[in-house]
């Protein structure tokens, strides 16, 4: 025991001398504040911050949700260029995509049909699922520029009981930067070996007081994207040269004490080539795609007493989808029709956090949305005639609470229970009871159950009402699931994740009726493996193995479930370049969707980071391998092809 | 080109040594960070020459700061009474009861108190150590060290990743 003790502190100190004298200015002076904060950690960190679970922050070892966390170092040293791109680096999640829009499935539910409902994206803590599918933009159609981010936070499993609808597999959390890490002004241009051009620009700034305020803009134009369906013979050229897309982003806001005031904008316009009917035979021409989207927040948060915190938002949110399709219509002739889908909605909550008594930590929240607009209209824009219009007024007023329970030193409970009210689903109350257990300071135990659901969106009663059919009921999902991890030394941890989940009433397509139904029931379970391993010089490897089963009520497993995920990130510094490697592998094994089985993959991307005093620049290839990449997320198209590929280099100029 | 410019690349990086970057273990970055927040704070008169750190609940901590080749007189914090040879308090405990305990002792002391926990942090911590998976940063809460009359200099209260 002395020996081993002994041994540490033999560790520590080496560690702490060693550390200090690499330093220019040797063992007397210390660095400064600047470079610790940009010093990596040669270890597994004991334990970090995370605030989504719980909805306050905590530190991760209290946490009974299975927290997964992606920084800004991570962002830029990968150089993801999305937040799908982000996402897809995290356990249990893939994503799909036809060209257009970004599909997320996780934990091997990635139903075709489905833009993204199934988990619930917070900007800031700002529930920012759109209102007419309920959608979480991911793409090129999000709000946030990823320059942006400062963390994302996925907590994993049902988060109904403090968040309600669509939390249903979990919550996905945008931390976005303030004026510290913006650090004063900075351009960043990314250019692409696919003609893509993006440029970024960023201003921030932190009175002595604590007061600060920051502004982003950035543009970003992709000429001639590759194309993601095969084009008819002998219109390769052609079809290229429709397919394009421009988008902006704009970002404004402020700090001062407890107040936060935010406004966030993006545009985006995407062109694809269309092959269409026309009465003089075959016709190619432009399907027009734009998207517009803000968020108007307003944060504050106050303590009241010293065991009593109070904080709310104010939200005005707004998501306007525009398609503009050519067709020959037999009486108009040439013309457009218009799908036009609005959303409107304003939100606000209050949360009030008690920490007054020993052993709880106690939390009351309201909630109210009101999506006082929800609309899809088909026009002929020719004729100015609506052929169909379908409006919706949604309110929801929810209502939980939740109690973390220290009952002995080394174990608490979590109770939690919310109640949802809305005008287009049944009252909804979803209980949450989580426990962990701290069987040492490197061990830890959690067990989570808790009930989730989503109701059917308004491009799901569309939908069916165009046939008539029914409105499909809410699904729920029943879920437990059983963590333990462990950090076996400093360099070295594992989480080992198991879970089980019933599905009643899953909301889903199938290519033999194109209309939503609900599934009887469907079991999901699987088993999670993540290794975090600092090696070496400072390089760092985690790798993360998912497996996992979905199926129907008939046995059949559900399409566009892969059996299986591996991620592998790996860092390595390389001081004789001044450099940072990185190395990053997503593999998805096998998937069926209706009768096509589309064949698993392995995408391995590469590059260097470098960071000079005003400059960093990036170089990154995207699909090294160059592998063919098949997704199918929409039925009723054919298989889409993702990017092969594609060589990157972005400079970032840090001006003052 | 893409493919000329991969094995460019590639061979570049086969070919280079690899050497060991600076970086740190978490409890000697976090000491470091102690120190050099005491550099940046200004207490009420007397001025203080050096400051004296007291760790409470972090042995990992406190070896890190007593093996610090700089000038830090660093100790363990385990009775209360002893608060009168302290400049710098670190609390590495996030028990309420103990967080109480220490919260009543420490009201209208002028002292820096530091931690590296939410819990503590939330009760009655000036400057949190907040540690991500790459690296630690900081969150101050600038009223709650004012009301114990301290000042932090600007430098420290810009580079903050929040100042409450």
């Amino acid at each position: 025991m002395q020996v081993t003790k002994m041994r540490t502190q033999m560790r520590t100190c080496c560690a702490a001398t060693a550390w200090l004298l690499c330093w220019p200015l040797a063992a007397q002076q210390a660095p400064s504040l600047e470079q610790l904060l940009s010093t990596p950690l040669t270890d597994v960190p004991s334990q970090i911050e995370v605030s989504t679970a719980a909805r306050y922050a905590q530190s991760s070892s209290h946490s009974v949700n299975v927290t997964y966390v992606v920084t800004a170092a991570d962002i830029a040293l990968f150089q993801w260029q999305t937040l799908a791109d982000v996402l897809q680096s995290l356990p249990g999640i893939y994503i799909s995509t036809d060209g257009a829009f970004k599909y997320v499935g996780i934990r091997g539910l990635g139903q075709p049909g489905d833009f993204n409902s199934r988990l619930l994206f917070l900007l800031d803590g700002v529930r920012v699922n759109e209102n007419i599918y309920d959608a979480g933009l991911l793409g090129n159609d999000a709000l946030v520029d990823v320059e942006n981010i400062d963390r994302v936070e996925f907590a994993a499993g049902p988060g109904a009981a403090v968040y309600g609808n669509n939390a249903f597999f979990g919550v996905v959390n945008i931390l976005t930067k303030t004026a510290q890490q913006l650090r004063g002004g900075a351009v960043n241009m990314t250019l692409q070996s696919d003609s893509s051009q993006r440029f970024f620009f960023n201003s921030a700034h932190r009175l002595e007081q604590g007061s600060e305020w920051w502004f982003s803009a950035s543009h970003q134009q992709r000429p001639e994207i590759p194309l993601e369906f095969a084009a008819p013979d002998g219109l390769d050229t052609e079809f290229l040269q429709k397919n394009s897309e421009h988008l902006s982003r704009l970002r404004l806001g402020g700090r001062h004490q407890g107040l936060q005031v935010q406004a966030l904008w993006a545009t985006q316009q995407r062109i694809s080539p269309l092959l269409y009917q026309h009465a003089s035979g075959e016709k190619v021409a432009s399907l027009l795609d734009r998207n517009d989207n803000f968020l108007l927040s307003l944060a504050h948060q106050q303590d009241l007493t010293p065991d009593l915190r109070l904080s709310g938002h104010l939200n005005q949110s707004g998501s306007r989808f525009r398609r503009d399709m050519p067709v020959d219509h037999p009486e108009a002739g040439d013309t457009i029709l218009a799908n036009d889908q609005l959303g409107r909605w304003f939100s606000a909550d209050l949360l009030l956090q008690y920490q007054g008594l020993l052993t709880h930590d106690l939390l009351f929240g309201l909630e109210f949305q009101d999506d006082y607009r929800q609309r899809i209209e088909l026009t002929l824009l020719s004729t100015d005639e609506r052929v169909q219009g379908i409006y919706g007024h949604n309110q929801r007023k929810s209502l939980f609470i939740q109690d973390q329970w220290q009952f002995l030193p080394a174990h608490s409970l979590l109770l939690g229970l919310r109640y949802d009210e809305s005008r287009v689903s049944r009252p909804q109350l979803n209980p949450r009871l989580g426990w962990v257990w701290q069987l040492s300071d490197s061990q830890h135990l959690k067990l989570l159950h808790g009930s989730a659901y989503r109701a059917a969106n308004l491009y799901e009663f569309a939908t069916n009402f165009a046939v008539d059919a029914p409105t499909p009921a809410d699904e729920d999902i029943s879920s437990t699931e059983l963590t333990y991890e462990q950090q076996l030394s400093r360099r070295f941890s594992y989480r080992l994740t198991w879970f089980y989940a019933d599905i009643h009433n899953l909301i889903s397509q199938t290519a033999a009726q194109p209309i939503f139904v609900n599934a009887r029931q469907v079991h999901n379970k699987g088993t999670e493996l993540n290794l975090d391993w600092r090696l070496n010089n400072g390089a760092q490897l985690s790798a993360a193995w998912s497996w996992q089963h979905s199926q129907d009520q008939f046995g059949q497993t559900l399409q566009n479930s892969p059996a299986q995920l591996v991620k592998l990130q790996y860092q390595q510094p390389l001081s004789s370049l001044n450099a940072q490697f990185s190395l990053g592998l997503n593999a998805v094994s096998r998937r069926q969707v209706a009768d096509t089985a589309l064949p698993g993959y392995v995408v391995v991307q590469s590059g260097l980071y470098w960071q000079l005093a005003q400059h960093q620049l990036g170089v990154q290839v995207y699909n090294l391998l160059d592998q063919p990449v098949l997704d199918q997320p929409i039925l009723s198209n054919p298989p889409s092809q993702q990017p092969g590929r594609v060589l990157s280099v972005s400079w970032r100029w840090q001006l003052w | 080109m893409v493919s000329t410019i991969i094995r460019v690349c590639g061979g570049l990086w086969l070919c280079c040594a690899v050497w060991p970057a600076l970086a740190a273990d978490e409890f000697s970055l976090k000491a470091t960070f102690l120190y050099r927040f005491a550099q940046y704070t200004q207490w009420p008169p007397p001025p203080r020459q050096n400051a004296r750190f007291c760790v409470v609940g972090h042995p990992q901590l406190l070896q890190a700061l007593q093996t610090l080749p700089l000038s830090a007189d660093a100790r363990a914090l385990e009775q209360a009474a002893a608060l009168d040879t302290c400049d710098v308090v670190m609390l590495g405990i996030s028990e309420r009861s103990a967080l109480q305990h220490w919260q009543q002792h420490l009201a209208g002391r002028p002292l820096l108190v530091v931690t590296d926990n939410t819990e503590a942090y939330r009760q009655l911590g000036m400057i949190q150590l907040l540690t991500s998976p790459d690296g630690i940063s900081f969150q101050v809460d600038l009223q709650r060290t004012q009301a114990h009359r301290l000042k932090l200099g600007s430098q420290l209260l810009k580079l903050a990743r929040q100042v409450d």
